[in-house]
């Protein structure tokens, strides 16, 4: 545990030196403070200048924020990761007690951690997510997926050049809210491809009053998908370390 | 030629870090999206996708490409070469620019067809990229981690956005004729309708000043980063 602890130690000294550390934690937080406050009076004059209403959409925004959150600490994890492999400092830890299957799994859990705390925190204090603390399943997809676009990053960008083109894809996965928002079954089906789709899905099946055996059904897709993406770019990653 | 020699180079290493396919890709969602949007708001939807993505890919890919080639020690050796610090960002700023031209392209082409005034819309592009392009070389130059590179774009970019408030009718002020992005977004505003001359003027003779401004900045932090002191003579390269 101590080698974690030094780590851990280490990447909060990182957070006052780099600014994006903290924006991992600042981000979400910023976004929840953002829903909380500002959408009320951003609602009312966007009714008082077209007469649309947005918060008839809020189902739609609440997912929006609920899947950026995982993309914004994954991305910015896998960046963090690439850095240190194109520095080799990933090497060094390797010759360390913690090595490199400490390394990764510390890098992991991390994120997921961040992720767990801001996502409830969003639930509970944005005001405008329709989920209760206790209906945690859609959250616990949406966490699966910080570890899961930072190991898509580390797994298929040969550098952290690679990794902000390819970071551009990661933030097309907002395409799985939106699918499952706007688009008719069975043609958002095929969304089901992007992970974000599973946990957006199920979201809309518990906020929808008629109590039915697709919400398990749909749960458990969804966790075999992201089980099994995780395992295939976890398998990747090790491979293009050795 | 040695400008043409680097630009040729950072293309093939762009196409080598995979950007042409990852750009295809974003733009053919792009497409499926565009069309999906009703014809009364399709205009100003696409102005302003054009504006914040291929226009601007260059804030993010250029500083990424060169943190890459500071922490891999690639200046040691090109700027040992002949090659001039203006040469290399102009090689940066063309090879974007030129990513930026052909993912633009392949978003208007298929969903609203060739632009009305495709001059301006050209030179929208191309100016723009080369605005961004630069304060990300600026931005990249300033920063230790790829992760301080992105807070650090984002920040200086951020101020340029305002402009869009006017073009959406948020908020408007004659000051957003001093900013660069309100040239943008009138220059790109000649894909879907015609642009009097006067307003082409004013929009690229203001990126013109911003690019001069923002590129001389680029150089006097590449300058202190590359450049060294040699018997108190200043050179190029070191």
């Amino acid at each position: 545990m101590n080698k974690y602890k030094a780590l851990l130690y280490c990447d909060m000294r990182n957070a006052a030196r780099d600014p994006m550390l903290l924006l991992i934690l600042a981000g979400p937080l910023l976004l929840v403070l953002t829903t909380r406050l500002g959408m009320p009076p951003l609602s009312n004059w966007i009714a008082d200048k077209t007469g649309y209403d947005l918060l008839a959409y809020k189902a739609f925004i609440s997912l929006l924020i609920q899947a950026l959150i995982p993309q914004l600490i994954g991305a910015a994890t896998g960046l963090l990761m690439l850095d240190e492999r194109d520095e080799r400092i990933i090497d060094c830890y390797a010759v360390t007690p913690l090595r490199k299957r400490g390394y990764i799994v510390y890098r992991l859990i991390l994120p997921v951690g961040i992720c767990c705390g801001m996502s409830l925190l969003f639930v509970s204090a944005s005001g405008i997510s329709g989920l209760t603390v206790g209906q945690t399943l859609p959250l616990l997809l949406f966490v699966l997926e910080a570890p899961l676009f930072a190991l898509f990053l580390v797994a298929f960008a040969a550098n952290k050049v690679e990794g902000l083109a390819l970071s551009k894809l990661i933030s097309l996965t907002l395409l799985g809210p939106a699918c499952a928002y706007f688009v008719a079954e069975p043609w958002q089906w095929l969304a089901g491809l992007l992970p974000t789709y599973w946990p957006s899905k199920l979201y809309l099946e518990l906020a929808a009053a008629d109590n039915g055996w697709q919400r398990q059904a749909i749960f458990a897709i969804g966790l075999s998908v992201h089980l099994l993406l995780l395992y295939d770019l976890l398998r990747r990653f090790v491979n293009r370390m050795e | 030629m040695k400008t043409w020699k680097l630009f040729i180079f950072d293309m093939r290493f762009q196409w080598k870090q995979r950007f042409y396919v990852v750009y295809l890709f974003v733009c053919s969602v792009y497409v499926g999206i565009l069309h999906a949007i009703p014809d009364s708001r399709l205009g100003k939807v696409l102005v302003l996708l054009t504006f914040s993505d291929p226009s601007a890919l260059g804030l993010l890919l250029a500083g990424g490409i060169v943190l890459l080639e500071r922490g891999q020690g690639i200046w040691n050796s090109l700027f040992a070469t002949p090659v001039k610090l203006w040469e290399y960002l102009l090689a940066k700023c063309l090879s974007l620019s030129l990513l930026s031209l052909a993912a633009a392209f392949a978003i208007h082409l298929p969903v609203s067809g060739w632009p009305v005034s495709p001059l301006y819309f050209t030179l929208g592009i191309v100016l723009t990229s080369f605005f961004f392009t630069l304060i990300g070389i600026a931005a990249a130059l300033g920063s230790h981690s790829i992760n301080g590179f992105l807070i650090r774009s984002q920040a200086y970019a951020l101020v340029f956005v305002l402009p869009v408030l006017g073009y959406l009718n948020v908020f408007d002020t004659p000051l957003y004729m001093l900013f660069p992005s309100q040239g943008s977004l009138l220059l790109l505003s000649g894909s879907v309708h015609l642009l009097s001359h006067e307003d082409g003027g004013y929009a690229i003779a203001v990126l013109v000043v911003w690019i001069g401004i923002v590129g001389s900045l680029a150089m006097r932090l590449l300058s202190a980063t590359v450049r060294n002191t040699d018997g108190g003579r200043r050179h190029e390269q070191i």
